[in-house]
């Protein structure tokens, strides 16, 4: 099995991603990579990133930009953890100082980068989705639920806690659905996808993920 | 009624059965329900996107605003949220009874809150016209009100989920 991360954003290319600086030169049957990207979830794990380069500083900006596969091992590359508020080490920066990658690794044709990076964005809004992840942690919450005792009574059968749960359960049967409805497509489309983001009850099964780790 | 005779033949069922029955040709009644709100509320939506886009103020259509774009995605997440949980429900009539159940009342608590979501909305967004008895809108706020509460509100199907949740543990 072999790990990848996504060698998207960096310092001054977030949301406004087509503003990418990192530089990747030709030099004979190789390209040279100098720059650095930030954000990026696992590198420190990764075996490959997949990589958004810019070729071309004169052509627009969403030209000039090449889709390059570049092993982690390469020398030049180095991977510096960022340490996040939950104290893991999820995010990472990662520096590219002439960092030398075989021509063949470049996905797609030349300046076509753009589109092969916005292809792969539309699947991960589905992924974000994290319909596999939230159902056990609604599992964990129903366990608590009935675990746990509030005035000699299981939290479940609290009216608070019962009408809660189930308005979240609610939620994310509907997530569900709305996700499955893409998956059964052969193909996504982007407006469409963009509102499995907003309204996921992720968040909130988070919280009770963490009133589970108080009791545990 | 008093002492009225009915013949043996005209007992449909009786019992457990009975009552079996008339649940499940309420949840049929509650999905079909759900199906005409989802259209109900995209209809409610067209017409004030065309009002939204057609309407200037300050020099430009109100659609031009991004706080009023971002309330219009809302609403037209609620509406895709309710189409897929109502199919969704559609679709687990032919499995297990309790399955059925906990999927109806899921998708009928949705579309409520989403039906009152998008009536209170597009009164808002719209404004005064909104309320004017001739413009069309007001015959989907209406009926919108109305299924909201229809065969039991969200609150009601919290309860429905819930009993389901208890019969699961009982099971255990």
């Amino acid at each position: 099995m072999q790990w990848w991360c996504q060698g998207y954003s960096e310092p001054n290319a977030g949301s406004d991603l087509a503003s990418l600086v990192t530089r990747a030169v030709r030099r004979g049957d190789h390209y040279v990579v100098n720059g650095s990207k930030i954000w990026t979830s696992g590198a420190q794990y990764a075996d490959w990133i997949f990589c958004l380069t810019r070729t071309d500083t004169e052509a627009k900006s969403q030209q000039g930009i090449w889709f390059l596969l570049v092993g982690m091992k390469s020398p030049g590359i180095t991977v510096r953890p960022i340490r996040g508020i939950h104290g893991w080490e999820v995010f990472n920066e990662v520096f590219f100082d002439d960092v030398e990658v075989p021509a063949h690794q470049l996905v797609g044709e030349e300046n076509r980068g753009w589109t092969v990076a916005k292809s792969l964005l539309e699947f991960e809004r589905l992924k974000l989705a994290r319909v596999g992840e939230n159902k056990r942690r609604m599992a964990r919450a129903r366990e608590i639920g009935w675990r746990e005792t509030e005035h000699g009574q299981p939290l479940m059968q609290r009216p608070w806690f019962r009408k809660r749960f189930a308005e979240l359960q609610m939620r994310l049967m509907a997530l569900a659905a709305n996700s499955a409805r893409f998956v059964e497509r052969d193909e996504v489309s982007r407006p469409t996808l963009f509102m499995l983001e907003p309204g996921m009850p992720g968040l909130e099964l988070q919280n009770y993920a963490m009133v589970d780790g108080r009791h545990a | 009624m008093r002492n009225v005779r009915v013949c043996a033949e005209q007992r449909l069922d009786a019992g457990r059965d009975a009552v079996q029955a008339i649940e499940l040709a309420i949840d049929r009644a509650l999905v079909v329900q759900c199906a005409e709100t989802t259209g109900a509320m995209a209809r409610a939506l067209e017409i004030t996107l065309d009002y939204l886009k057609t309407r200037k103020q300050f020099g430009r259509v109100l659609a031009g605003n991004q706080v009023l774009q971002h309330r219009l995605v809302d609403l037209h997440i609620a509406i895709e949220e309710t189409r897929a949980l109502t199919r969704a429900a559609a679709l687990v009539f032919a499995g297990a009874a309790d399955e059925r159940r906990r999927y109806v009342a899921a998708a009928k608590a949705y579309a409520s809150q989403a039906a009152r979501l998008l009536w209170e909305e597009v009164v808002q967004l719209q404004g005064a016209i909104g309320m004017t008895d001739e413009y069309q809108l007001g015959a989907y706020v209406k009926h919108l009100a109305v299924s909201h509460t229809l065969f039991g509100d969200s609150e009601q199907q919290f309860e429905r989920m819930a009993m389901m949740e208890d019969r699961l543990q009982e099971g255990r």
